[in-house]
């Protein structure tokens, strides 16, 4: 157990690490701090992030800077229609040693990094996308029968465009629900529009500078996150949230009633701890909070939560439903 | 690592429950004041308008506070917040990030790794530096307004009553005085017929007497308005009238005046002297034998003398007889039959004859003897009369209760305005005529004793006549109207009845031979049950 001082100053060294990292991701990203942040924070609490937006709003910029800000191996995948799992996680290749001796030889694909971002995921086929679920829930890919482990922190940031939706295949719900937060990339305001200008088409770029040393640092901000407590309280309004996104159940709010066909899964409320405690760290205290909970809930159910057919036809979105559960538990 | 202590936090939260707890009490003693004034109000309403009380008594008002303020406080203590509830809402309150909810939780367990203390401590250092006490504030609730709702109605409703009913014991006063004369001759009428009772054994006196007694207690007892008290004592006295005329019926018909000159017309003859005596010395069935002993003689026809003389008697007496204007409805029969039959045969005259002998037999044969049957048909007769008085306003009593000269105790009068004739017009100012005030009518009558034993003659210039209602044997219309006090459902209904009946009433009235001087009376008493407008 490690003793109070100590716990003090790597908290203090958390905070410190999340608001450089950021500030550095924030040098090359206008107007996406929220964003950043949940990306940030979904780093830090070790799950990976669904980005959705239209094109052209730097999300494959974020993910590259914060591989650059952290100092970690950094891999891009563009998801296309003929991409195969082997392209995404390696494949075993015939290789002739020295004296001629030939044996086959596991070539690792690009989810061997700490940063992997899957660009478009959704324009590659299930097959293909279902090569990540190993990935990102066990950290290890299986090649010919041999277990290849992951390098530590491993994350994967996938993107996905809402509006091209013909040629496409949906992510199924299986896999969404190994996604962390799902975060959505706004279109830039016309301030920020005239800062990237200014920042993109000048003769000067600017630079990122390396926050982190090493991954092992990484892992081990990971662990001062999960030693925050939290209260009975308050883990029962984390709860509260996640049951009141099934219909079924006697929290469900009326929106959920209505429209929703099935609720946030135990991984919802897994992930509303986990960014509450990092909310908690950064606003310099040692407990989460309900605030800290509601902070995070948009991000961490609204990929969790499916609606049903007159949801959809009513064009009702999840973020509604949220919205309105957490209204209801404001008290 | 252990838990720091958490005094602070609860202190805090034990002053923010109490001020939660005093909101609560406040706001429940609203909602139970303004329940305990609608209770109030209604209760106060049905005792006021439907039970016809005082709304309430202050041991009931005192009560149903008490009762509310206890309620209150019950309410209070049930719903009295635990610490973590308190907690909770602080931290809503204060955006405190739920520190009050965390030291709470976590001070449960005294050691449960550095993090958990650091936080409590964090929570602890937080909560020293500020006032979260004043998060719940204390204040009158804004519904205390509406209190002011039934305060003011309860102001009203206490008010109205006090008036009314300060009003109504004025009116009662007013009304018992309006009635204690009528009353008390009532009851003195009631002592003097209990007294001829006595003296004459007559059950009937007797119940009257008690009638009487009853009649002068609800007279007073049911006075509560001076203008009902007049009616009401209008209604007892006419009530008691028509009694005293359906006993008057059950009396022999034939009075003990006419019996005496019925006896002094069969004196004058030799035939029918024997029957006379008889009749004079009040034996009626010796007179009534004597009587067909002479007719036995008449029909057997054997001394023609006799038969003559027998019929002639007959005769003389019948002519008599019908001179006589006090003679009762039966006897006014017999002296008509007997008139036609003194014209035509001596049968008929027989026949006639027959049916006087009959009468008298059965007059012999009552139940009660010829003197007590004439005491009290002589008592009722006065007693009547005393209740017309009444009736009419006059008989007042004199001032020590003498009467004045010229008039007998123990009679009632009425003077004929008429002086002996009907048809005299009066003259313009002449005080001997109705003035149209109550109770200034020339009237030498008295009430203040009605059953005296003696009649006298009535002064020189009057003549004295007994005036007896009597019950028409035409159709009549009688309806019984429940009547509580002022309830306007039944003056509703007494003025359709008045509007119905009045012009019969008005038309009988007109038609009817009425002595000139009655005539006023009656317009009085029909202008007196006129229902107000």
């Amino acid at each position: 157990m490690t003793d109070s001082p100590n716990l003090e100053k790597q908290t203090e060294q958390f905070r410190a690490s999340f608001t450089r990292v950021r500030d550095e991701m924030m040098k090359m990203m206008v107007g996406q701090k929220s964003v950043v942040e949940g990306v940030l924070v979904a780093f830090f609490a070790g799950g990976h992030v669904l980005l959705e937006g239209v094109p052209g709003l730097g999300k494959t910029m974020l993910v590259r800077t914060l591989a650059e800000a952290v100092n970690l191996k950094f891999s891009r995948v563009q998801f296309t229609p003929d991409l195969m799992p082997a392209d995404i996680v390696g494949t075993n290749m015939i290789a002739e040693d020295e004296n001629g001796k030939k044996s086959f030889q596991f070539q690792p694909g690009p989810v061997f990094a700490n940063i992997v971002l899957a660009d478009e995921i959704n324009r590659a086929t299930p097959k293909t996308q279902s090569a990540l679920l190993e990935a990102m829930q066990e950290h290890h890919v299986t090649v010919g029968g041999t277990q290849h482990r992951l390098e530590q922190p491993f994350l994967v940031l996938a993107t996905q465009n809402p509006l091209e939706m013909e040629g496409t295949y949906p992510l199924p719900e299986a896999q969404l629900d190994r996604f962390f937060f799902k975060l959505k990339v706004a279109f830039p305001t016309a301030d920020d529009l005239h800062t990237i200008l200014d920042r993109t088409t000048a003769r000067e770029h600017p630079e990122i500078r390396k926050v982190l040393a090493s991954p092992q640092e990484v892992v081990e901000l990971r662990e001062v996150v999960r030693q925050v407590p939290l209260a009975k309280d308050v883990q029962t309004h984390a709860i509260n949230l996640v049951l009141a996104t099934h219909p079924s159940e006697k929290q469900a709010s009326p929106l959920a009633k209505k429209y929703v066909r099935y609720g946030a899964s135990p991984r919802g409320a897994q992930a509303l701890i986990l960014a509450g405690k990092i909310h908690a760290l950064l606003d310099n205290r040692y407990h989460v909070s309900r605030a800290d909970i509601d902070q995070a809930a948009p991000a961490a159910l609204r990929h969790r939560i499916l609606l049903n057919f007159e949801g959809e036809a009513e064009g009702t979105n999840t973020d509604e439903v949220i919205a309105e559960i957490l209204k209801q538990y404001a008290g | 690592m252990k838990t720091p202590p958490i005094d602070v936090v609860l202190r805090n939260l034990r002053a923010a429950r109490r001020r939660l707890s005093s909101q609560l009490l406040l706001t429940t003693l609203v909602k139970m004041g303004l329940l305990a004034g609608a209770v109030l109000v209604i209760f106060g309403a049905v005792n006021r308008w439907l039970l016809g009380r005082m709304p309430w008594d202050p041991q009931v008002a005192a009560g149903v506070g008490i009762g509310a303020a206890v309620f209150a406080l019950l309410i209070m203590i049930a719903r009295r917040r635990s610490l973590p509830e308190v907690a909770g809402l602080v931290d809503r309150l204060g955006e405190t990030r739920d520190r009050f909810l965390t030291a709470l939780d976590f001070s449960k367990t005294q050691d449960d790794g550095p993090m958990r203390a650091m936080a409590v401590e964090e929570c602890v250092r937080f909560v020293g530096a500020g006032k979260f006490a004043q998060l719940i504030p204390v204040r009158v609730p804004r519904e205390a307004i509406y209190l002011l709702v039934p305060i003011v109605a309860v102001a009203l409703l206490q008010w109205e009553a006090r008036e009314s009913f300060a009003a109504r014991q004025t009116e009662t006063v007013a009304a018992r005085a309006a009635v204690e004369d009528t009353a008390r001759k009532l009851e003195e009428l009631a002592r003097q017929a209990e007294k001829t009772s006595e003296e004459s054994k007559s059950d009937e006196l007797k119940k009257l007497a008690e009638q009487l007694q009853r009649s002068a207690e609800e007279l007073r007892a049911n006075a509560t308005n001076p203008e009902e008290a007049e009616k009401s004592a209008l209604r007892e006295i006419s009530a008691l009238e028509q009694l005293v005329q359906e006993m008057q019926k059950s009396t022999p018909s034939v009075t003990p005046e006419e019996m005496k000159a019925l006896a002094k017309a069969l004196a004058e003859n030799e035939a029918t002297k024997e029957a006379a005596a008889e009749m004079s010395a009040g034996d009626l069935a010796k007179a009534a034998a004597a009587l067909e002993k002479a007719l036995q003689k008449l029909e057997e026809n054997k001394d023609e003398r006799t038969s003559e003389e027998i019929k002639k008697a007959l005769e003389d007496a019948v002519k008599k007889l019908a001179d006589q204007k006090q003679l009762s409805e039966a006897m006014q029969k017999l002296a008509e039959q007997m008139r036609k039959a003194g014209a035509g045969k001596s049968g008929q005259s027989s026949e006639a004859a027959k049916q006087l002998a009959q009468m008298l037999r059965q007059m012999a044969q009552g139940k009660t003897g010829q003197s007590s049957d004439s005491q009290n048909a002589q008592a009722m007769q006065q007693l009547l009369s005393a209740l017309q008085n009444m009736k009419f306003g006059e008989g007042q009593p004199q001032p020590g209760g003498q009467p004045q000269p010229g008039q007998t105790p123990g009679i009632v009068m009425m003077e004929s305005f008429g002086k002996g004739d009907p048809g005299a017009v009066p003259a313009p100012g002449d005080p001997q005529q109705p003035s149209g005030q109550p109770g200034s009518e020339r009237d030498t009558g008295t009430t203040d004793t009605p059953f005296g034993k003696d009649r006298v003659k009535p002064g020189e210039n009057a003549q004295a006549q007994q005036i007896a209602g009597r019950q028409g044997e035409g159709q009549s219309l009688q309806q019984s109207l429940t009547s509580a006090g002022d309830s306007s459902k039944s003056n509703r209904g007494y003025k359709d009845l008045y509007e119905a009946m009045a012009p019969a009433a008005q038309e009988a009235v007109l038609q009817e031979n009425i002595p000139l001087g009655s005539r006023f009376f009656i317009k009085r008493y029909f202008e007196s049950i006129r229902p107000k407008e």
